[in-house]
């Protein structure tokens, strides 16, 4: 969808600000550049917009160079987002969203209705149409910076460190959000940022670039785990080396996918005996479809072994249950917090797909705590969980 | 009187302060040119052009007009050039027009400085008009000679001058006025630079 082409730009004077860059960034994909400042992310960016126009390469979009677009209709194609947020304080919210349609010579009504539907996207009320930029608070105006930059619905959009002037807390709250955005909307996302910690929450495919050049690309996990060199090492710092590795596991990758389970219409005589048999303490109740119900344990077969009731009737519900794809990190904290033992794991019909045990978890802690000492010993290669 | 004489000068400094502060190499060049005409003593402006342009109300308003270029030209030029760059960048970013961003985004954010030069026009064109008698262009002036020529003119003299003060301060607090409610409904950007 976006490619570079032996892009180099030169500043006046002889130092390459970008250095030959060539990539190709598809559909859908949100791109973050990362490196030190100065290192050429910025002049990446605008040569996209032709802000600033390359010095020798080419950039195309969807296969047509930008050169021979016309660069007002380039630039109304193309979403903005800048760090300065750089709403125009003397225009109401509504009329700063709506400032690309309205250059776009859509109608006032249908204007306005888009800005309301935008609003939505980030849970602010409609009152604020009519506000002007100072009223709001940093994260606010952020937001109607994003949500600006959508307003013609671009199919790209070029975020430059968006997020980078906002406080920890509030910078975290829209990161989420606005990846949780990006889900929804399939837009090709190119990002900014020096900020390791958001490059990898956020990046399909991270570029790491030094002095005007790519040092390395790839996944978030691809990086972490494999560091072209001493600079890219560095830059990630060694916590997150290994600390990235259970949050970026799923609860997947670690449940027993084949718990002891009972059916729901089963007496508790029946129960009983598969339990012993597979020598468990507690088996997780389903019904015909797999579908979730609760457990027996322990303490219910003593209560109730003797009147040999359905199991439906006598079985206890789960405290906590996952879905499918919920992060590692989630389940640690809650697992901490709750003391229970065992959590299932089901998918979307709320199908048992597998169960989470005290003893799985403690493998991952266990895993990142010694992890890095295997990395040092050369062994590197996946650390968690098997 | 004092009115026409901004009123002309608004319409030639202002096109001329956004010409300048898009071609910023020429600002030196047109600043020094009205400078010099600022420096020229009110008395013997209206003087020189009295010879030219005769006597009469004319003559009054062209010089008028000279005075007000100056501080409506600097001020919107000012006004321009220190509108937030990133207010730019983002309004060029989305695919603005040269004139959809003068018109959207630096016009609307200078209007207040612009104001305020227009503002200090108007003050000092009420003060030279009063002088304008003197070329025959009538007005209160005409009232404050009559005094002095008078055997006890002092209220005559105070007749003429009170109007002329009051004119000055009245037309300064509206103006001050109006630039106020510019600028606070349309808010300055200072948002960027906490940020940056
Ligand atoms: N307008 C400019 N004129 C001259 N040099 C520039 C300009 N903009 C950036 N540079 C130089 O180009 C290099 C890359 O800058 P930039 O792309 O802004 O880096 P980053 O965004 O990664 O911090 C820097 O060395 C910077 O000094
Ligand atoms: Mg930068």
């Amino acid at each position: 969808m976006l490619e570079f082409n032996q892009v180099t730009k030169v500043y006046d004077g002889t130092e390459k600000a970008v250095n030959n860059l060539t990539l190709d960034i598809e559909k859908g994909e949100f791109i973050v550049f990362i490196g030190p400042s100065g290192c050429g992310k910025t002049t990446t960016m605008k040569m996209v917009n032709r802000l600033i126009e390359t010095t020798e390469g080419s950039i195309s979009i969807e296969g047509e160079n930008i050169k021979n677009k016309d660069l007002v209709e380039l630039r109304r194609t193309i979403g903005y987002v800048i760090q300065q947020i750089g709403l125009f304080p003397h225009m109401t919210i509504q009329e700063n969203i709506s400032l690309v349609p309205k250059l776009l010579k859509w109608p006032q009504d249908k204007r306005r209705d888009r800005a309301k539907e935008l609003l939505k996207l980030v849970e602010m009320e409609e009152s604020y149409l009519d506000k002007f930029p100072e009223e709001l608070s940093g994260g606010q105006q952020q937001r109607i910076g994003v949500l600006r930059a959508l307003a013609a619905d671009p199919p790209l959009i070029l975020m430059d460190e968006p997020f980078g002037a906002l406080d920890p807390i509030t910078r975290e709250t829209l990161q989420m959000e606005f990846k949780q955005l990006q889900k929804s909307l399939h837009k090709t996302i190119v990002f900014v940022t020096h900020d390791m910690d958001e490059a990898l929450k956020l990046a399909d495919r991270v570029v790491i670039m030094k002095e005007g050049c790519v040092v390395q690309e790839g996944t978030p996990s691809h990086i972490v785990r494999n560091p072209a060199n001493d600079f890219v090492r560095e830059f990630i710092g060694k916590d997150r080396l290994v600390q990235n590795d259970p949050s970026n596991q799923t609860v997947e990758e670690i449940m027993n996918p084949n718990p002891v389970t009972v059916q729901e219409d089963m007496n508790l005589r029946e129960a009983i005996k598969i339990v012993k048999a597979n020598r468990v303490d507690t088996a997780v109740v389903v019904n015909e479809e797999k579908e979730l119900k609760g457990f027996i344990d322990v303490d219910t077969i003593n209560r109730y072994h003797r009147d040999n009731l359905e199991v439906g009737k006598v079985l206890k519900e789960f405290p906590i249950e996952v879905k499918k794809g919920t992060p590692l990190a989630a389940v640690i904290r809650k697992i901490l917090v709750s003391e229970v033992k065992y959590m299932p794991v089901i998918d979307e019909n709320k199908s048992l797909i597998g169960i989470i045990t005290g003893a799985s978890l403690a493998d991952v802690v266990y895993e990142s705590i010694w992890g890095e000492e295997e990395h040092q010993n050369g062994e590197n290669e996946t650390i968690g969980v098997k | 009187m004092s009115a026409y004489g901004v009123l002309f000068a608004a319409l030639v400094a202002i096109p001329l302060g956004i010409f300048i502060a898009r071609y910023r190499k020429l600002s030196p060049w047109v600043f020094s040119l009205a400078n010099v005409i600022q420096t020229i003593p009110a008395l013997a402006m209206l003087a020189v052009l009295m010879l030219v342009m005769g006597l009469g109300a004319n003559t009054v308003v062209f010089s008028l007009f000279l005075y007000s270029i100056l501080p409506i030209l600097r001020n919107t030029y000012t006004g321009i050039t220190n509108v937030d760059h990133s207010m730019l960048e983002s309004g060029r970013g989305m695919g603005m027009t040269r004139n959809q961003l003068l018109r959207m985004v630096e016009l609307p954010l200078a209007l207040s400085v612009i104001l305020g030069g227009i503002r200090t026009a108007m003050v000092i064109a009420i003060g030279i008009t009063t002088i304008g008698t003197f070329i025959g262009a009538g007005g209160l002036g005409d009232i404050i000679i009559r005094g002095t020529n008078a055997a006890n003119g002092a209220a005559i003299i105070m007749a003429g001058a009170i109007p002329t003060a009051m004119m000055a301060i009245i037309a300064d607090i509206l103006l001050g006025g109006l630039e106020k409610v510019l600028s606070t409904s349309k808010k300055k950007p200072d948002v960027s630079q906490k940020a940056a």
